[in-house]
């Protein structure tokens, strides 16, 4: 059962690695608008960003 | 693609392209001169198409709103203005962000529409679009104008707002707090299972591993996620109040320390678990119920266009340039465009021009001025632009003085205590006491050697979720529920708060009454001779103010669309009480009651007759609501005391009440808004009688802020709404019985809670008191009490 010493932490530094994306998801906005980006998928031609797509934009949350 | 799905999607309502739909938005027509319901939607429909846009209404999956109703779009030169340029836009890697807010947005196919409009008519700017909250951000070059821009979208139909700074989104750190909650309590249950389950084989070392890591992950949820809770906590002590955060804070900080020390001794039990179950529950609670005030807030924020925050200034060389309202100075001149409202007291430069009072002393009819007289701030203006020059700074005028007394009183306002506020300080004082009693019996009578356990466990089963989840989760459903009925609850307090009303005052003019006729419906009999004299009718208003004058004046100015010259009719006479009577081109006009106008025809209504012929029969509603008799009716048998407050003249209060059936001596008219609060307060003071003012105007909104509880009814001005603790959407009073009959079940649903709580407490805390619970119990009991309370919050409607 010594293995558990090990597999314990393992575990708990993935589990951490998760918590980590989780945060970055809820910094960089991917909560902010639920909606929108899953239907513009769907639609084709990516309206918004098309004029945009050369220039570098920042700031969208 | 998509278009057979998402015709079938359309629940009410038609779709564009049926017989008898608007070919724009899909309502119903009302008359039949045209395939469009109103000349905003014409406009749109023939944008979209011009721009090779169709696929719009393919798109298309829920109904979207007539362009007449949507609010006013402000002038969009205020993005332009250099005020907001410097104040509110910033430049980011080079294009300038102009935050907006889109009213009207309904499905993706509005969001589509806005961004491929733009794209094809400017390349270098693009739109970011947030659907859920209608916010939106627009990046252009920094040199060019936007208000190009946003008079774009506004002919799309979506008109384009300020977005108010106050709005921004704290969701984030809740989320984020609710993340580290669960993820802490999740890994620390997979460990005390093992401890749970242990059949004697888990060598000390383990338990220790396993109790040092629970201990750490404790501590971060404790630190991230529970830091809220110690923050309310430490309020309450020092503002001497009791909060249900105090004894949750007690029994998380008693939890965590007593289970770090049997940590470090390596013996004893630990309650890492539980703590972070509590965390995680209780926060879950607030997050739903903060989302869903959020999402009310909002729905009544995105029509708002609150007033006070600009003006339209005149400078030098006949221009106008927006400034804040809060740099306006005395003596300065302002311009105001028709549907506009004075922000501050001034005198009228150019004359004569007609006021609508309604808002500020709750006169129905509009008041003419001259040049040179005093119109009083708040006054809307209603025909062409004026100008004004102002006689007191943006400061001190009639929206920033309302808006300060308001706060100030709604600050100082002695509230009923709530029923769940009431209910959470009994909990308090009953568990933190019996902790303490259970911690001085250890401590000095009985010696044991862990004294504080009995104490800690005690606050532990003490379904702290109750408060922590099922209020939050009651209210949740109580203003989800509300949304979906016309009722936007503001904050939690007025639901109970309504539920307890016992007097209910109403407000006459706007309220009981419309602000004034509307048309119901047309009919035209001779489209080529309206045709004729529609140039005439447009400016028609010029000469009267009388409300059957000013819709049809406006109803020409809606068919003949932009750019067309308004011509002004020729010997115009208005016999009071009967009608109008003008020459237009040479023909003779008259437009009237039957008797005046057309007395062969049998048809009641308006009739608008040219040589002769009768031309338009133009039916317009009942001053008082229709549906106000049957709800006041309704209300009074329900036990509710009515009463009506007005600023209009005591004879109108007078035959508004005898239509209602109701007492003369409950409707008093002539009041100023001081007086309407005074009346509020008085029954405020007079005992503890919830009473509740129901009004639209701005004369209202002190009297909203003396009353236990503000409702605004839909239409009223932006302060008010912005103002009022309870919200109406759908036009008319019958939301109101809706908002009553919400809150009244929301507050037997907190009862039912409470009666839960109540009777597992019974059972819980003297099993504490005698030592009966063990880390295991208290880890079951948890997530069982909450199960139930979950259940009984969200339990169907119906049966209660």
């Amino acid at each position: 059962m010594e293995v558990l010493y090990f597999l314990v932490p393992v575990s708990l530094l993935l589990a951490f690695v998760a918590l980590g994306g989780f945060v970055w998801a809820v910094k960089s906005g991917q909560y902010d608008d639920l909606d929108l980006p899953a239907k513009d998928m769907v639609f084709d031609g990516s309206p918004g960003r098309a004029g945009a797509q050369d220039q570098d934009k920042g700031g969208s949350a | 693609m998509v278009m057979v799905g998402v015709r079938a999607a359309f629940r009410h309502g038609r779709t564009p392209d049926q017989e008898g739909a608007c070919a724009h938005c899909g309502s119903a027509l009302k008359d039949n001169t045209g395939p469009w319901c109103c000349h905003g939607c014409r406009l749109a429909r023939q944008m979209i198409e011009g721009m090779r846009l169709d696929r719009f209404y393919d798109l298309v999956d829920r109904q979207i709103r007539p362009v007449r109703s949507r609010r006013q779009p402000v002038d969009p030169e205020i993005f332009d203005s250099p005020w907001f340029r410097d104040n509110r836009t910033r430049l980011v890697h080079g294009k300038r962000e102009t935050p907006l807010r889109l009213n009207g947005l309904t499905c993706y196919a509005c969001v589509w529409v806005c961004r491929e409009a733009l794209r094809k008519t400017d390349d270098r700017a693009w739109i970011d679009i947030n659907m859920s909250t209608a916010r939106a951000r627009l990046y252009t070059d920094p040199d060019r104008p936007v208000a190009p821009l946003v008079n774009l979208i506004n002919r799309l139909g979506y008109s384009v707002g300020v977005d108010t700074p106050e709005d921004e989104s704290p969701d984030q750190s809740l989320l984020l707090s609710l993340g580290v909650a669960w993820f802490c309590f999740g890994n620390i249950m997979l460990l005390a299972f093992a401890e749970y389950f242990d059949n004697g084989s888990m060598t000390d070392s383990f338990r220790a591993l396993f109790h040092w890591i629970s201990a750490g992950l404790a501590a971060m949820c404790l630190g991230i996620a529970g830091r809220g809770f110690f923050r309310e906590a430490w309020n309450s002590i020092r503002q001497r109040r009791l909060s249900i955060d105090l004894p949750l804070a007690l029994a998380l900080a008693g939890a965590f320390i007593l289970s770090l020390v049997h940590t470090i001794r390596g013996e004893g039990a630990v309650y890492f678990d539980s703590l972070t179950g509590i965390i995680a529950l209780v926060l879950t609670g607030r997050m739903v119920q903060s989302m869903l005030l959020r999402r009310a807030r909002r729905l009544v924020l995105q029509d708002l266009q609150l007033p006070g925050l600009f003006c339209r200034r005149l400078v030098e060389g006949g221009k106008t340039r927006y400034e804040s309202l809060q740099d306006l100075q005395a003596g300065e001149t302002l311009r105001l465009l028709p549907g506009e409202s004075l922000p501050v007291e001034g005198r009228l430069v150019n004359g004569p021009a007609v006021f609508s009072l309604e808002s500020i002393r709750g006169e129905a009819d509009p008041v003419r001025f001259g040049a040179g007289d005093l119109v009083p701030g708040g006054a809307l203006c209603l025909q062409q632009p004026v100008d004004v020059l102002a006689l007191e700074p943006g400061a001190a005028g009639v929206f920033a003085g309302i808006e300060w007394q308001t706060s100030r009183l709604l600050e100082g306002r002695a509230r009923l205590p709530g029923l769940a506020h009431r209910l959470a300080t009994a909990f308090t004082v009953v568990v933190v006491g019996s902790a303490g009693a259970a911690l001085c019996m250890d401590l000095f009578w009985l010696q044991t050697s862990a004294p504080f356990s009995r104490a800690l466990a005690t606050l532990l089963v003490a379904c702290p979720c109750v408060f922590g989840l099922g209020l939050p989760l009651v209210m949740s459903r109580t203003i989800s529920r509300g949304i979906g009925s016309g009722v936007l609850f503001k904050n939690p307090e007025a639901i109970e708060n309504l539920a307890a009303v016992r007097e209910i005052s109403f407000d006459k003019t706007g309220t009981l009454t419309h602000r004034e006729p509307e048309i119901l419906c047309e009919t035209l009999y001779d489209d080529g001779s309206l045709k004729a004299v529609l140039p005439r009718l447009a400016g028609l208003d010029q000469h009267s103010s009388h409300y059957a004058v000013r819709a049809l004046a406006a109803m020409a100015r809606d068919r003949l669309g932009d750019g067309k010259e308004i011509e002004e009719p020729r010997d115009f006479t208005e016999v009071p009480g009967a009608g109008v009577r003008f020459i237009a081109d040479g023909r003779e006009v008259l437009y009237g009651r039957r008797e005046f106008a057309a007395p062969r025809e049998q048809e009641e209504g308006t009739w608008l007759v040219v040589d002769g012929r009768s031309v338009l029969n133009i039916r317009f509603s009942d001053l008082l609501r229709d549906e106000a008799p049957a709800v006041m009716d309704t209300l009074r048998k329900a036990g509710a005391d009515i009463r009506v407050l007005s600023g209009d003249l005591q004879e109108k209060v007078d035959a508004v009440m005898d239509r209602l059936g109701m007492d003369r001596g409950a409707g008093r008219g002539g009041l100023m808004p001081g007086e309407k609060q005074e009346e509020m307060m008085q029954r405020d003071r007079r005992g503890p009688v919830a009473t509740a003012m129901v009004g639209d105007g701005l004369n209202d909104a002190l009297a909203h802020a003396g009353a236990t509880v503000g409702v605004a009814v839909a239409g009223a001005d932006d302060l008010v709404r912005s103002r009022a603790d309870i919200v109406l959407t759908k036009r008319g009073l019958r939301p109101l019985l809706a908002a009553i009959a919400t809150s009244r079940f929301a507050v037997r649903r907190i009862k039912q809670v409470y009666g839960f709580a109540l009777a597992y407490n019974l059972l819980a805390i003297p099993a504490a008191l005698l030592g009966w619970v063990s880390p295991l119990v208290a880890a079951l009991a948890m997530p069982f009490s909450s199960m139930l309370v979950i259940l009984i919050a969200l339990r169907p409607a119906g049966r209660d």
